[in-house]
């Protein structure tokens, strides 16, 4: 090398995974686990050229002993790879029909109203102006995620929005598609038929089994919860098809003790994912939030159980995905981006999803519009009938925002050894510490993040075949075949 | 660790780190990776050294975990900058040339 030494070091992080081991990742997040002795030499430059793990830090353009503008050009384009989430702008279009809701849900995080109350429904001109600023996107994909309240409440305005968005696709030509985001309590068989006609997938909550989802998620008029929920499951899946409802679960105090009654639950109702999901900081569990709410660090404990009870399951010939640990293990383990708003890097706030309320606002996120309901429009960005689209998506609000979320440039987070598979979300970080700048050594979310990510990492050192694909076929979406010894986990 | 460990009295550990040792850099970034369970302050003691103290937030927290795992913050804060020294500019250019080719990289790596 010109500079005299052996080999030219490339851009990488490290963190000790244990005593003995160190974990190493470079800038597109291709790791290693070195022992502290080859790590020694590594950084002083001492490791013999053919060892096994110089050669494999040479594969993963840790280092170089030969060219570096290759290796530079390498992992730009594994870099570019990895951002490709930016290049197409908002394709994640939430929008709210009504506020209204008749759940009583313990964590409510939206201030939902009453079945009853009147001045909470989209109407028709706003809901018009919605679908125009949609389309005005340049994403040649757009996703309508109906939110709530309890989108069934409104359902006249849903078809509505539908209709006005296959008309408008016939000259835009764009990847249209839809989902609702409802507790089915409210489900008919009318229209369930109508989601099916226009393909509108179902995102439901499931908080467990019997007592734990109606103490979770009661409804208002005192009816049992959980009962019409799985009945209009099933309703549901006989109208539209088996894999035409997912469903979503958050965990509270309560539910803390009963992870894998939960994930039985799920496997019991044939989900093949389960996400498993901490509170929110906003609207019920923030004023709750001594009643339902925990520690973080408990959180990452009972999730790392309950992955590992999850794998246990797919041992065993279960196959049911734990969701964000996909969504990390096809970070760490492949060269592709991943969409997943609240962790991206910039955050995904306002330029990968957006968020229509019933009145027309549009804020960079859900969790943006849920503050706005706790009194706080820190993330509005304007009104679908007062402004154009340069004027809410080119704002410099977005900008600022989106600036100050590159994690790359974050104290604590610029030296992190998981910063390739993290990100940053502005809004949560506003919420937890009162600025969009994540402080990661007070952010919970960062606490979280590093709990499960060095968890997934301490499973993958372990090098065990089961696990191992067990994680690919989560990743692949396709049940292992060609599981070996399952009784030893 | 005793080398600069100078005091653990009163639930408040002290440190005098030499500049001969560590960076400054290294140091504040050390120090910082604490502010969740420790109040932090640092303090130029001399040209040569700098104190960095932790208060407890809660008395659950333990100093001598702390002392421990400052220690070895500290190493691994210097070991990223020597080496991050060493590979110069090639992070920037990495991300520069994935989203705006460069023309000669070769002419453009400063390391």
């Amino acid at each position: 090398m010109s500079n005299g030494k052996p080999y030219q070091l490339l851009p990488f992080r490290f963190m000790r995974l244990n005593d003995n081991k160190r974990l190493v990742v470079n800038e597109v997040g291709e790791y290693t686990f070195l022992s502290e002795d080859n790590f020694a030499k590594l950084v002083n430059h001492t490791l013999e050229s053919q060892s096994v793990a110089f050669l494999d830090l040479k594969a993963k353009h840790i280092l170089t002993d030969t060219s570096i503008t290759s290796a530079i050009d390498m992992l730009a384009i594994k870099y570019r790879t990895k951002k490709a989430f930016l290049y197409n702008f908002t394709s994640l279009h939430m929008v709210v029909p009504t506020l209204r809701c008749n759940s009583n849900c313990i964590y409510c995080q939206v201030s939902k109203k009453n079945p009853e109350a009147v001045g909470f429904d989209m109407d028709k001109k706003t809901a018009k102006n919605t679908v125009k600023m949609i389309f005005a996107s340049p994403s040649p994909a757009i996703k309508i995620e109906f939110q709530g309240g309890e989108p069934l409440l409104n359902f006249s305005l849903v078809k509505y929005i539908v209709k006005e968005a296959e008309k408008l696709n016939k000259i835009h030509k764009k990847e249209l598609s839809f989902v609702i985001c409802t507790n089915l309590t409210l489900a008919t068989p009318a229209i369930l038929k109508f989601l099916k006609r226009h393909n509108i997938s179902i995102s439901t909550s499931l908080d467990g089994p019997y007592e734990l989802h109606n103490r979770n998620r009661p409804l208002q008029n005192n009816e049992v919860s959980y009962t019409k929920v799985i009945s209009n499951i099933k309703l549901a899946r006989d109208i539209l098809g088996l894999g035409s409802v997912s469903a979503l679960m958050t965990t509270t105090r309560y539910t803390l003790a009963h992870m894998k009654e939960i994930v039985d639950e799920y496997v019991r109702m044939g989900f093949q994912y389960i996400f498993i999901r901490s509170l929110n900081p906003y609207g019920g569990a923030k004023q709750e939030s001594s009643a339902i709410n925990y520690a973080i660090d408990e959180f990452v404990e009972k999730y790392k159980e309950t992955l590992d009870y999850i794998i246990g399951l797919n041992l065993k010939g279960i196959y049911i995905i734990e969701s964000f640990s996909a969504l990390l293990l096809q970070r760490m383990l492949t060269p592709f981006a991943t969409g997943f708003v609240d962790l991206q890097s910039p955050a995904g706030t306002g330029i990968e999803g957006a968020v229509y309320d019933y009145n027309g606002n549009v804020y960079v996120s859900d969790e943006g519009r849920m503050l706005a309901a706790m009194g706080d429009q820190q993330f509005l960005l304007g009104n679908v009938n007062a402004n154009s689209h340069k004027e809410i998506f080119a704002s410099s609000k977005l900008k600022e925002l989106i600036t100050n979320s590159c994690i790359e440039c974050l104290p604590i987070c610029c030296h992190c050894v998981f910063q390739p598979y993290c990100g940053s979300d502005p809004v949560r970080n506003y919420a937890e510490h009162g600025d969009i700048i994540c402080h990661a050594g007070l952010s919970n979310t960062c606490k979280k993040c590093k709990g499960i990510l060095r968890h997934l990492f301490e499973l993958l050192e372990r090098n065990d075949k089961n696990i191992n694909k067990i994680f690919w076929s989560w990743i692949n979406k396709m049940p292992s075949k060609e599981l070996i010894n399952c009784e030893a986990y | 660790m005793n080398g600069i460990l100078k005091r653990l009295q009163n639930g408040i550990l002290i440190f005098e780190v030499p500049l001969e040792l560590y960076q400054k850099e290294a140091i504040l970034f050390a120090a910082h990776t604490f502010i969740d369970r420790c109040y932090v302050d640092i303090d130029p003691s001399s040209e040569k050294c700098i104190n960095v103290s932790f208060r407890q937030k809660n008395k659950d927290i333990q100093l001598d975990n702390i002392a421990l795992e400052f220690c070895n913050e500290l190493l691994d804060q210097q070991i990223r900058l020597n080496v991050e020294k060493s590979y110069g500019n090639i992070r920037d250019l990495i991300v520069k040339q994935a989203f705006q080719p460069i023309e000669d990289i070769q002419s453009e790596v400063k390391i």
